[in-house]
């Protein structure tokens, strides 16, 4: 064996492979292949080297949002705040932050090889809650929402566990929170890590009656669909053109400098009406507050079609929506960074009332 | 960090604390990865955001028999810089370039060397060096047969070497 033969053991060995005993031979004999060899080391040790003051400490923080169907979670200053009676506010709430009609669905047959189920659970006013959840995508298939129910407020998490033919397994955890609501009251996922789940067969086209303790039983229906309708496609108001007093933000992204810092996939909010605003959580990130009125220490932002463009702190921020945000330009944002969420959440999403955050209307004229 | 089927399968059902920590954990090393093939720090932080978001989003194909769950993130990260690439127009590539070296990069002949080969030379020999990536780990990440690694790596230790041989004598030549 030659030098040049033996050239790639030598590569090999600095590798800790073993190579043929006659290139080990070679090796063992040869000077010129041994100060290959040590080069090779040499150079490796002079990548390593080179490499340590390459790496960062710390990678710079993102948030990973959960992936939730529909992410709701009450902000208090809301039911402080309310003109409206506040049961009707859950409905109203409920029937833009979690998914709506059928319209734009495309349905399959019962008993056919449709993949995603779409729960419609009833609700005392307003449309049913639709949930669709995913036989196939692990995950889609958790679906959470508060809504009223006779004369209670009833909590409840869906989770598909499994499929058998035309029917899928559901277990639900469900609670019945106090009424009247106080300002204190707080709508968390975590309150359903302390109830005992219930897991019930359901066949899309039938009615499944779920029990409450201290409630009227949700009931429920579905239906199979060949595949997860995307945000906003379910809400009875799909139209693209946002109404006049409409806040559409759907499945937002948001930028700070260019760089992606939160993603709320998946997250529909609507605000239809004077005096509410939407509002986006993110572990890490903080609490936005988005109204198409001036809020008391607010920042003006601008909307662009689908993107409203603001600036706090010496930063660009840029949020991306799925559908065009509103009719105006003008937006105000409140920004509270240092907002945490409570539950070990990672994202939430809602539509809340705002009276008290805006701006006095004599100090706008 | 827990065995890494453990970490994926949580990962798959979306356990965001999970991916955060494995995030945290690897993010550094694959961005210092990275910049060996985009060029910048900058494009380095913003094709590894990429990949993570990728992953997280659509976590699927990975295979704990072919390698390690780091193996599988660097097979990923270096298509998203491949994309990267592709997007890059060339005037924008000389900007890059000109406008940020690596940290190591103006103290280092070794760095200057590498820059010289083609990027699967260097994502070779840094993903053998520097990640410490077996045979049939880089085979999985650079998409290439096991028997093929070892003489691949030969030509890049080969290559780097007449290119270092040469910065280094021609830093001794100036340095005179």
């Amino acid at each position: 064996m030659n030098c040049n033969e033996a050239a790639e053991f030598v590569s090999a060995l600095c590798d800790g492979e073993r190579i043929p005993p006659a290139a080990a031979a070679h090796v063992g004999e040869c000077e010129a292949c041994r100060a290959r060899m040590r080069e090779y080391i040499e150079m490796g040790a002079e990548m390593r080297r080179m490499a340590s003051l390459e790496f960062d400490e710390e990678a710079k923080p993102l948030a990973w949002a959960t992936k939730r169907n529909s992410i709701s979670t009450l902000w208090q200053k809301g039911w402080e705040t309310m003109r409206i009676p506040r049961f009707a506010f859950v409905a109203l709430v409920l029937g833009v932050v979690a998914l709506g009609s059928t319209l734009a669905v495309v349905k399959v047959r019962a008993h056919s090889e449709g993949s995603v189920v779409i729960l419609a659970v009833n609700q005392s006013a307003g449309e049913p809650i639709k949930c669709p959840l995913s036989t196939v995508n692990k995950n889609q298939t958790l679906c959470a929402a508060w809504s009223p129910q006779g004369k209670n407020m009833v909590g409840y998490e869906i989770n598909l566990l499994g499929r058998d033919g035309s029917r899928v397994q559901l277990g639900v955890r469900a609670r019945v929170y106090p009424l009247p609501m106080g300002a204190a009251t707080k709508y968390l996922f975590s309150d359903f890590a302390q109830v005992e789940q219930k897991d019930y067969w359901f066949e899309p086209g039938e009615t499944l009656h779920v029990d409450v303790a201290g409630s009227e039983p949700l009931t429920m229906t579905g239906e199979w669909t060949d595949h997860i309708p995307p945000p906003g496609a379910l809400n009875s108001n799909s139209k693209l053109d946002p109404g006049p007093l409409e806040l559409r933000i759907n499945s937002p992204v948001l930028l700070r400098d260019k760089k992606v810092i939160a993603d709320w996939e998946g997250a529909v909010s609507t605000a239809d009406e004077a005096n509410q605003g939407v509002v986006l959580a993110m572990k890490d990130v903080g609490r936005f507050t988005f109204a198409l009125q001036p809020l008391q220490g607010g920042i003006k932002g601008r909307i662009e079609g689908n993107r409203i463009l603001f600036e706090s702190e010496g930063h660009s921020y840029t949020l991306l929506s799925g559908v065009f945000v509103a009719r105006g330009e003008d937006i105000w944002i409140l920004y509270d960074p240092k907002f945490k969420l409570e539950d070990g959440s990672t994202a939430w999403n809602g539509v809340f009332g705002i009276r008290d955050l805006l701006v006095p209307a004599t100090a706008t004229n | 960090m827990a065995d890494d089927q453990e970490i994926w399968k949580k990962i798959t059902q979306g356990d965001a604390q999970v991916f955060d920590a494995f995030y945290r954990e690897t993010a550094p090393r694959l961005q210092a990865f990275l910049r060996q093939i985009v060029g910048s720090c900058e494009a380095a932080e913003d094709v590894a955001q990429e990949t993570y978001i990728q992953i997280w989003k659509q976590p699927n194909g990975y295979q704990p028999e072919r390698g390690s769950l780091r193996g599988y993130l660097y097979g990923i990260g270096r298509k998203r810089a491949a994309d990267w690439w592709r997007k890059q127009t060339p005037s924008a590539e000389e900007t890059e370039e000109k406008t940020e070296p690596s940290r190591a990069e103006n103290s280092s002949v070794m760095g200057d060397a590498l820059k010289r080969l083609p990027e699967e030379q260097r994502s070779l020999l840094w993903l053998r060096e520097v990640e410490g990536q077996s045979y049939a780990e880089l085979a999985a990440i650079l998409d290439i047969p096991v028997g093929t690694v070892r003489s691949r790596l030969f030509a890049a230790r080969e290559a780097l070497r007449q290119v270092w041989q040469t910065g280094a004598q021609t830093s001794t030549r100036r340095s005179l």
